[in-house]
């Protein structure tokens, strides 16, 4: 059975995707975590960047993605929100 | 005609305390289960929050119901040498069957929009039909005992449907939920039987008090940092 997730779930699993690894993310790293399309996630990439969700910088001459101060607090609530789900499972 | 259950003497006033226990746990899940709705836009949390939240009221009223009946109520006509004292209870007893009104109705209503949500029932004709029909029933049933087996059936089935869904899912077959419903039918169930003796009164209420304190501990799990 598949399941869709919505877009607040979708963002979840990019912020988680970020978080797991350490606040350095390449961008093919959360295609594979995030499951999605390269063009989905530019746009999700870009909707979360103007959130001030997530931070873009530069080392050598590789894009990375790490999550700012309001994306962890973000991704904590949501994170919640999960836990609340898994345990009231209706 | 109301018909009462007693509790034991000791047990006075701890049948309220254990309620508490009921009303923050049940506002509390229907607070969070409302912000889940908000984050994530699953409707069905919604319909969560709105029964919980009617959880909340039923024991808040019933709560009121219980001490309502504890007033002595007594009034005084005075005249020049003497005065006479009697036992009134006309407006409290009106006051008193409103609250158990409330009690059953908003118990009812939190229970079956629990099983519109596991039904996945979404036809609104049904639903109205079922309100309307719940309504009529808590205004026509006044027998503490009847509303208790109708709690026992309803929760009995509401169990049933849960672990089938659940297992029809290959998902964990005791879930909180499912738990949840089971601890209603058990502690109703020996509410029922304090007809036999009161000690079964203390008993369901207790273990009333212990499923909702479990759901509490589940909560605290969750938003502890």
């Amino acid at each position: 059975m598949v399941f869709k997730r919505n877009k607040i779930e979708i963002i979840y699993d990019i912020l988680n995707a970020i978080k797991e690894k350490n606040n350095k993310i390449k961008i093919t790293h959360i295609l594979f975590k995030a499951n999605l399309s390269h063009i989905k996630l530019k746009e999700y990439l870009k909707d979360l960047e103007e959130k001030n969700l997530i931070e873009i910088y530069y080392e050598k001459k590789q894009k990375y993605f790490r999550l700012s101060e309001l994306g962890e607090e973000y991704r904590l609530k949501l994170k919640q929100m999960k836990k609340f789900i898994e345990t009231f499972e209706i | 005609m109301t018909f009462y259950i007693y509790s034991p003497k000791w047990f006075s006033g701890i049948d309220s305390l254990l309620e508490i226990i009921i009303i923050l746990t049940s506002f509390l899940i229907s607070y969070y289960s409302f912000k889940t709705y908000k984050y994530f836009n699953f409707k069905k949390y919604k319909y969560f929050s709105l029964a919980f939240f009617f959880f909340g009221i039923s024991f808040i009223s019933k709560i009121i119901s219980n001490l309502i009946i504890l007033i002595p109520v007594y009034k005084q006509i005075n005249f020049y040498f003497y005065s006479i004292v009697y036992e009134s209870y006309k407006n409290f007893y009106l006051i008193e069957n409103i609250f158990f009104f409330v009690h059953k109705l908003t118990l009812l209503l939190g229970l079956l929009i629990l099983f519109f949500i596991i039904t996945k029932e979404d036809k609104i004709e049904t639903i109205i039909l079922f309100v309307v029909f719940l309504i009529i029933l808590s205004f026509l049933i006044n027998n503490y005992l009847l509303f208790n087996f109708i709690i026992i059936v309803i929760s009995l089935f509401l169990y049933l449907i849960d672990f089938i869904n659940k297992k029809s899912i290959k998902k964990n077959k005791n879930s909180n939920l499912s738990i949840f419903f089971g601890g209603i039918f058990i502690s109703y169930f020996l509410i029922f039987l304090a007809v036999k003796h009161n000690l079964f009164y203390s008993l369901g209420e207790i273990i009333l008090s212990i499923i909702f304190f479990y759901m509490f501990l589940n909560l605290i799990k969750i938003f502890r940092k």
